[in-house]
């Protein structure tokens, strides 16, 4: 069996399922989302940053759509293979404006998409680890371990929680060698508190009151 | 493997893909469709159509059928299903007339303890499922409008039960004339569960991850952001 294939339909249903936040270009193999708060729609969009697209010198961005909470999160990523029990560092040039939450380069194991990851119901590892951005242009890196015991599937990516945008440029991933330290860092950890916070309260309040199914006349 | 965007993959394809004639679904009812199709494709397939049998007559009917030829990798499931909340510690029962047709696996009414991503989570094998797995009432194919009714107690800390109607593997099942309602002591709990093959998705997922977990390190797709 190629298992390569199983891979495919999730992959692309991800890709298709990330274009609620495609109004910027998508550039080929990175994969753009967002938060979706109903009834406005998706929270950040995010892609090439236009201004950066003549220079030769192309930046991602992810940027929030209108007055955005902590928990709203935007992302554009990508999943690379073959780091299971490996120790990856990414690395990029990275600036955030006006962000009262959480923004900078991430990296994640999994195929769990990273606007995702502070809402999963199940707890989380230790990842995804989280370098932040600066106010103007800044390298950072984030060093993070992806597990032996996984498919060894690891997301990199740029991330935004709440207000305000972030750009990446210069981008590298590598393997590197147990002397270069673990980022310490977290991934938007209030938006993680709030949304988990947010789910916990709802489950309690609809727990309270029986409400039975609806429509079974099917109507 | 993260099973989690698994589940969010057929979600996904349930709403963006490009159906003709996609069934009309009624309100409150969602769709679940977890096909492994026989012949891999870059898009998200549609493995069963969920909604209204427009073409029966008499009452309405609530049908899931099988469109799409599946790999036996392991077991495909189709389901029209609801969540409900606060019936924590009651026994509950989902009663109605269902009918099945083709060969499926298995086709019934169910009721399980947890969220929308029950049925996923049993479809891939995730740890533990087979300590919570949806009791269900079969129906026989082939015999025409079968009375039914699934009976469940719901754990004391179960915030949330997933009923409805599935079909496992290929063919179609409808449902019609459902009830919902608590019952006393008196009325037995349904001991069988949906016959599904957990243990054999949860064998393919485990030599899948193995399998990936095997490739060399691969490096940044388009970084210049071509």
């Amino acid at each position: 069996m190629d298992y390569r294939s199983l891979l495919t339909i999730p992959l692309a249903a991800l890709a298709i399922s990330a274009s609620g936040a495609d109004k910027l270009r998508q550039p080929q193999g990175w994969i753009a989302g967002s938060s979706y708060v109903w009834p406005q729609g998706a929270s950040h969009e995010a892609g090439v940053a236009p201004e950066t697209e003549a220079s030769g010198h192309r930046a991602l961005t992810v940027k929030a759509i209108g007055e955005r909470g902590m928990s709203d999160i935007g992302s554009i990523s990508q999943y690379v293979f073959g780091y299971a029990g490996k120790r990856a560092r990414f690395t990029a040039q990275v600036k955030a404006i006006g962000v009262d939450g959480w923004a900078g380069l991430v990296i994640g194991d999994g195929f769990l998409p990273l606007w995702l990851h502070p809402g999963a119901r199940e707890a989380d590892t230790a990842l995804p680890r989280g370098a932040a951005a600066c106010p103007d242009w800044c390298e950072v890196s984030v060093v993070a371990d992806i597990p032996a015991s996984g498919n060894g599937v690891a997301q990199v990516g740029l991330a935004l929680a709440g207000n305000g945008q972030a750009w990446a440029r210069d981008l590298t991933l590598e393997a590197v060698g147990p002397e270069v330290p673990l980022s310490t860092g977290g991934f938007a950890e209030k938006a993680s508190e709030a949304q988990k916070a947010a789910r916990e309260k709802f489950l309690s309040e609809r727990a309270a009151k029986a409400t039975p199914p609806v429509n079974l006349l099917l109507q | 493997m993260d099973y989690r965007i698994l589940l969010i993959a057929p979600i996904a394809a349930m709403v963006l893909s490009a159906n003709a004639n996609p069934p009309v679904l009624p309100s409150g009812w969602i769709p679940a469709d977890l096909v492994v199709p026989a012949v891999p494709s870059p898009k998200a397939p549609v493995g069963y159509d969920i909604g209204l049998d427009t073409e029966a007559a008499g009452p309405a009917s609530l049908t899931v059928h099988s469109i799409l030829p599946q790999g036996q990798a392991y077991q495909s499931i189709g389901a029209a299903h609801q969540v409900v909340f606060g019936y924590a510690g009651q026994r509950v029962r989902l009663s109605g007339q269902v009918r099945a047709e083709g060969s499926p696996a298995w086709a019934g009414l169910y009721i399980g303890a947890g969220d929308v991503g029950l049925l996923a989570d049993m479809h891939f094998g995730k740890a533990g499922v087979e300590d919570h797995l949806p009791r269900g009432a079969a129906a026989r194919s082939g015999a025409g409008w079968q009375d039914l009714s699934v009976v469940f107690d719901v754990p004391a800390g179960a915030s949330s039960i997933d009923l409805g109607l599935a079909l496992v593997g290929e063919g179609q099942a409808w449902v019609r004339g459902l009830h919902f309602d608590v019952v006393g002591p008196k009325v037995s709990p349904t001991a069988s569960t949906i016959a599904y093959d957990w243990a054999g998705a949860r064998a393919v997922m485990e030599a899948t991850r193995q399998s990936i977990a095997k490739f060399s390190p691969g490096s940044l797709q388009n970084p210049t952001l071509e």
